[in-house]
């Protein structure tokens, strides 16, 4: 009788009644043959196993996956993991910052990554922690030549810290003051870093001396006086000649006009010209004078890491 | 037990070791890091070099022509010119490539009308570069 029921009700609801109505039915119809006990523990496992997917990772297994990517050396994976677990709970903060910070210094996010280095400086449980992270903050604000901020950073670290800090403060301070330019001081500070090279490193700041000497300015004067010597005082023999020719070519062209036609015809047509490559040039003389010098300067530098790094 | 010489044994070790790690306070990774502080670079790249693409994809005689001619201009005239041009790319890059790409006609029909646009008169027209804080034109 049940079964005739069944077999006949389930089509028709589906033409007469809504679809919720039709599952209403299928359920009275199951939990009238008897089956409500597994009916209730079926949807009741449904539900279970479904919420299990939903908390299947804790923040614990998050923060464990970003470990586990940051050892690979996946940076974008174990960032996105660390600030999921940080948004969740703040408090984790002490053992994310650094890790953070990391991710960032590798991707080349420079800025974010000093902040994090900041925030794992203040939360660090130990000098060395404290130092290294703010060695680190310094690099990165090295790396954006914002060489007056790590010299605030690097001065508010003691003078009496231990040997292998110290060392690591005149080293970074070496660096700083020569990207400030105060190539005294930088020396100094490298000297003290590296007491066994003095000789090579004195020799590199002698050479840097030379360098200094290389004055944009001066190249910019003499192109005005003659286009194209400004080149010629930085060694661009090329481009020396390139403008000499060119501004020296249309010098004669207004000329030739000039005589050929009228003033105010030379003025229209040719001087503009003129005065374009003119001014062109010794603004250019002036830009390949101070690309020179920061390459001699570049080179140096390289040079002075490659004693730091002899030394390993 | 440990005899008292073994003990100075170790501690002379932990000394040795001490002294050891001082002379390394900067690690190989830290100078190749700092190393990018004040890179090196080529400045004096060259004009075919700088712009390869101008090469590439020569359709035609007339298009290998202006390709040459673009060169030329970028490395006899350009070079010694101010920085005049409002777009990016520039005009002389922008009228190669509208050569290559559509033709001579067009092309140069297309350059002309971004030499008369090239004034930085209509700057609500265009997005600006972050990089070069030029206005964006592409072809």
């Amino acid at each position: 009788m049940h079964n005739k029921k069944l077999s006949l009700a389930l089509p028709k609801n589906r033409n007469r009644f809504s679809e919720g109505e039709g599952r209403r039915t299928l359920f009275n119809a199951l939990c009238k043959k008897g089956h409500r006990v597994v009916v209730i523990l079926f949807i009741w496992l449904f539900f279970y196993s479904s919420l299990n997917i939903l908390t299947a990772q804790t923040l614990e297994e998050t923060f464990a996956y970003a470990n586990e990517q940051m050892n690979k050396q996946e940076y974008d994976n174990a960032l996105g993991a660390y600030q999921r677990v940080l948004f969740f709970d703040k408090k984790m903060g002490d053992k994310i910052y650094y890790n953070l910070a990391e991710c960032h210094f590798k991707l080349n996010h420079y800025e974010q990554a000093t902040k994090y280095y900041d925030l794992a400086y203040y939360v660090a449980s130990n000098d060395s922690l404290k130092f290294d992270a703010l060695f680190h903050k310094t690099n990165c604000l090295l790396l954006q030549h914002n060489y007056r901020n790590a010299l605030i950073e690097l001065m508010s670290l003691d003078d009496s810290l231990p040997e292998y800090w110290q060392n690591k403060k005149y080293f970074y301070f070496g660096i700083t003051y020569f990207g400030l330019e105060d190539f005294d001081k930088s020396q100094n500070y490298f000297v003290k870093a590296n007491a066994t090279q003095t000789n090579e490193i004195e020799q590199l700041f002698i050479q840097n001396k030379k360098v200094s000497k290389i004055n944009p300015k001066t190249a910019r004067v003499l192109s005005i006086i003659l286009p194209g010597l400004g080149q010629l005082y930085c060694g661009d023999i090329r481009n020396g000649l390139n403008s000499f020719l060119l501004t020296s070519g249309f010098l004669g062209l207004a000329i030739y006009t000039m005589y050929s036609y009228t003033v105010v015809e030379a003025f229209l047509s040719v001087l503009p010209w003129y005065q374009r490559y003119y001014l062109g040039g010794f603004q250019g003389a002036m830009r390949i004078a101070q690309e020179k010098k920061d390459q001699k300067r570049a080179e140096i530098f390289q040079q002075l890491m490659d004693v730091f790094a002899k030394n390993k | 037990m440990i005899t008292a010489k073994k003990k100075c044994i170790i501690i002379l070790l932990l000394l040795i070791s001490g002294i050891y790690w001082d002379a390394k306070s900067q690690t190989q990774e830290d100078i190749n890091t700092v190393r990018k502080v004040l890179q090196t670079h080529n400045h004096k790249l060259k004009v075919k070099d700088k712009y390869q693409y101008a090469n590439e994809n020569n359709t035609n005689e007339l298009s290998w022509i202006f390709s040459k001619l673009f060169l030329g201009y970028k490395a006899f005239f350009s070079s010694q010119d101010m920085s005049s041009c409002t777009f990016t790319p520039s005009c002389s890059e922008y009228g190669m490539l509208a050569v290559k790409k559509q033709g001579v006609i067009v092309g140069i029909i297309n350059t002309f009308d971004r030499l008369t646009r090239c004034n930085g008169l209509s700057p609500e027209l265009y997005e600006i570069d972050p990089k070069t804080h030029l206005y964006i034109d592409p072809l």
